[in-house]
């Protein structure tokens, strides 16, 4: 069989990142004709991760230099269309990526010694060890994401480890945060008089919605004045402000109760911290829901993306040249990064990353932790999202974790998160031996386009999708798929529950039987 | 369907057979068109057709994950659905719907929960996403005997299993497909020298005519068995699926009423 396929869909998809690919299984979970495709070779796009040598290979995409020159696309036209063409093929558009390995090429065994001296020979050797997230992201356990892979069933292709710990950077050096009920009165950090304030202001913030009349009291206050107005001591407000609410001084009194409850309500639902972290990493949750659309009929095509787009004098979009075809859509959804210039929003925000291979954790234990650490702004960097994960999650081999940072761009990445990195971690001459030595790092810096009007300048029913943002979970991209969604099909269900293949029994009517064919000759693309 | 159910292979208890019987004929690519009001009839778990008599005494159950690989129309989903319910369905379209099915067989004395996985069509072009392969205990790679160039991207596949699949122990049984014609390509020496030159079991099998394809099966199934290591540690602490709510964690609320709260 070649690489004959249909010409016709209701939605055509180009690539595969997080918001594409939830529309792509919601489309063909209804029964629409859905073809997937991506040009890169593999899945996710932004929202990829990799393997150590995958990365390098994209690392090294990221710096040639960009390619501004057009497609060769010489697609047949009907009366009044013209044809948009695409950039050829788009490099990632990551950019001030800076990778570098911090230990010798190759080390002589040393032995006996009880810390394994790290060698890049070694680290390169375990390559399929590692899963590298772009866009590592939490869940929460009674987020969004959480709650559609249950409804969806697609939780089924998904495995997730709990966070067992949430950490913050106090007073100079790093502190493990009581986040349950059972932690408050464990931690030795909190005096008894402390917990019992603590566990009261928790209380008030579970329940502040019903109470009306004590938010208008805190309407135009930051939650900071909040919590200095309940009296609590400085720690208190620090864990509270810094590590639960995950915000700053100047965030709002509504907002930081808001996140709070968003923290407490996802306790205990799985573990003791709020969070889940996928298994094998972010990247495996935009597969999974291609995995959805292909089990439903969706046709997938990696490698392969659209040259040019064919647009009608009524400013719709008829097809997509691709690889010499024309491909009839009804619907094109695409993601931003493979948008011709001429759609693409002015400025957006960017979003600064970094990834560490260190030698131990961040903060020594007695067994292997996930952590999360809000670090709190300071004078030279605003606030740092910092997660840590160890080899069972599958993200790095034995013996390393990996540290990935995320903080809203204002320089280049390396000078946004610098500062912080060094105060974790020994840089090559350092020595501190309360801290992990730095193995390997990369920087980079990419768009933030969920803040960007992204339908002005585009046919009506072309619809394109952000990349990454900046939470901590994957609400933005849910939010925008269901919205896209609802204009495409606003008579269809969103992701309606897909059966497990042992409740799929069918009738053997001859009725079904004869309604059979002319369902086919409808829907069903031509093979 | 009752005739057929009588070629269940002597490993399988009598029950399981009868329980597969229940199932109809399945006309899978029905499942999804009309959306939610599809001629599909919601049947309860498969674990409670199975209960009493087939699970042996207080034998524990094994789940496998199966992996179906091979080049598009060799007859991977032909020979996943002759082994769970023996039917054939030359007009098949597609397995649309259709993620994985699953069968109890008896293999070696022990209970298995078969679950054998399908590519869902994404092998057309080479598209498999890596999520497929993880957790996989074996794989079957299919291809025709009667295409020469199925049977030269076996290497290609059993490559692309490795970089996926995220232990090296994966039991793996090349299959060479459609027996039943005479246009033969490949011949079956060179089936079990590729299959000898990558250490992997082989089996020539038809879909169609319901040759081997028990024995297939059942053989993999025991060659995981055997494999220490490989299926006891199936459930590893601290992975997580959601929707197990575990209402031992639920004390760690907030709202909950523990004998703590004396303290407050
Ligand atoms: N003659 C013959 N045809 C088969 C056999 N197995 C499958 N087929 C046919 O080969 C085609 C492809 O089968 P299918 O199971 O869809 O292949 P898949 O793409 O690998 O899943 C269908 O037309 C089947 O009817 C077999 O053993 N013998
Ligand atoms: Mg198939």
């Amino acid at each position: 069989m070649g690489d004959e396929f249909p010409k016709e869909y209701d939605v055509i998809v180009v690539g595969t990142g997080m918001t594409e690919s939830i529309l792509a299984a919601a489309a063909s979970r209804v029964g629409k004709r859905v073809l997937h495709l991506d040009s890169n070779e593999y899945y996710g796009g932004l929202w990829a991760s990799f393997n150590f040598e995958g990365l390098q290979q994209w690392v090294g995409d990221c710096q040639k230099p960009k390619d501004e020159t057009e497609c060769k696309a010489d697609p047949q036209l009907a009366d009044g269309e013209s044809a948009i063409k695409m950039r050829v093929l788009n490099p990632p558009t990551a950019t001030n990526v800076k990778e570098q390995w911090h230990v010798p090429e190759a080390v002589e065994s040393s032995g006996d010694d009880a810390k394994k001296a790290w060698s890049q020979e070694e680290v390169k050797k375990l390559y399929r060890k590692f899963n590298i997230d772009l866009a590592p992201k939490l869940l929460y356990s009674r987020g969004a994401l959480v709650e559609l892979l249950i409804s969806s069933n697609i939780a089924r292709y998904t495995e997730f480890r709990n966070v067992t710990r949430v950490v913050t950077w106090h007073e100079g050096k790093l502190t493990p945060v009581p986040c349950s009920r059972a932690d408050v009165f464990a931690t030795q950090n909190i005096t008894v008089v402390e917990k019992r304030m603590l566990m009261n202001l928790l209380q008030e913030c579970t329940e502040y919605e019903g109470n009306p009349e004590k938010l208008k009291k805190h309407e135009n206050q930051s939650f900071l004045d909040f919590l200095k107005d309940k009296q609590l001591t400085d720690n208190l407000i620090h864990y509270v402000l810094y590590a639960i609410a995950m915000s700053t001084e100047e965030t709002p009194c509504i907002e930081g109760m808001s996140r709070t409850q968003k923290f407490l309500l996802s306790l205990g639902r799985y573990g003791n911290t709020p969070f889940l972290w996928p298994m094998y990493g972010s990247g495996e949750i935009p597969q999974a829901f291609c995995r959805l659309c292909a089990v439903f009929g969706g046709l997938y095509h990696l490698k392969r993306g659209a040259e040019a787009l064919i647009v009608g004098s009524d400013n719709t979009l008829k097809a997509i040249h691709s690889d010499r075809e024309n491909l009839k859509s009804n619907y094109l959804v695409m993601g931003l990064d493979y948008a011709p210039d001429s759609f693409l929003p002015e400025e957006s925000p960017g979003i600064s990353r970094g990834v560490f291979l260190i030698d131990s954790s961040i903060l020594a234990a007695d067994k292997e932790h996930l952590t999360l650490l809000e670090f709190p702004p300071d004078e030279s960097s605003g606030p740092v999202t910092i997660v840590e994960v160890g080899s069972l999650t599958n993200a790095c081999p034995q013996g390393l974790y990996m540290v990935h940072m995320t903080t809203k761009q204002k320089g280049s990445a390396e000078e946004d998160l610098m500062s912080v990195a060094k105060k974790l971690m020994n840089f090559p001459g350092e020595t501190d031996e309360s801290k992990p030595n730095l193995v390997w790092s990369m920087f980079f810096n990419m768009k933030d386009t969920s803040t960007c009007d992204l339908g002005a300048n585009t046919p009506t029913n072309l619809f394109l999708t952000s990349g990454p943002d900046l939470d901590l979970d994957f609400d933005f991209a849910i939010k925008q798929a269901k919205e896209i969604f609802s204009k495409m099909y606003p008579e269809d269900e969103f992701l309606p529950r897909a059966p497990d293949p042992e409740e799929i029994i069918l009738d053997d009517d001859d009725e079904d039987k004869q309604k059979q064919p002319e369902e086919k000759a409808s829907e069903e693309p031509q093979e | 369907m009752e005739g057929k159910a009588k070629q269940a292979t002597p490993t399988e208890t009598a029950a399981s057979a009868r329980s597969r019987t229940k199932r109809c004929q399945a006309n899978l690519s029905e499942i999804f068109k009309t959306s939610c009001s599809s001629p599909v009839v919601m049947a309860h778990k498969k674990l409670d057709d199975y209960t009493e008599d087939d699970l042996g005494q207080d034998q524990p159950i094994t789940s496998l994950k199966i992996l179906v690989i091979g080049e598009s129309n060799v007859g991977k989903s032909s020979l996943m659905n002759r082994f769970i319910d023996d039917t054939f369905d030359p007009n098949m379209a597609n397995t649309i719907g259709v993620d994985y099915r699953s069968r109890v067989v008896n293999v070696d004395g022990q209970t298995v929960q078969l679950g054998i996985w399908d590519t869902a069509g994404q092998e057309r072009f080479r598209t498999l996403t890596p999520t497929y392969y993880r957790n996989a205990q074996g794989a079957v790679i299919v291809y025709d005997v009667t295409r020469r160039q199925t049977f030269e991207r076996v290497e290609q596949w059993l490559q692309e299993l490795d970089a996926y699949v995220n232990r090296t122990d994966v039991v793996k049984m090349i299959v060479g497909n459609k027996t039943d014609l005479k246009n033969r390509e490949v011949s079956r020496e060179e089936g079990q020298q590729l299959a000898r030159r990558h250490s992997t079991l082989f089996i020539e099998a038809s879909a169609l005519e319901n040759d081997n394809v028990q024995v297939c099966f059942e053989d993999l199934v025991y060659h995981i068995l055997q494999t220490p290591g490989l299926w006891e540690a199936r459930v590893q602490p601290g992975r997580i699926q959601l929707g197990d709510n575990n209402p031992s964690l639920s004390e760690m609320t907030w709202n909950c009423i523990s004998p703590n709260c004396s303290l407050l």
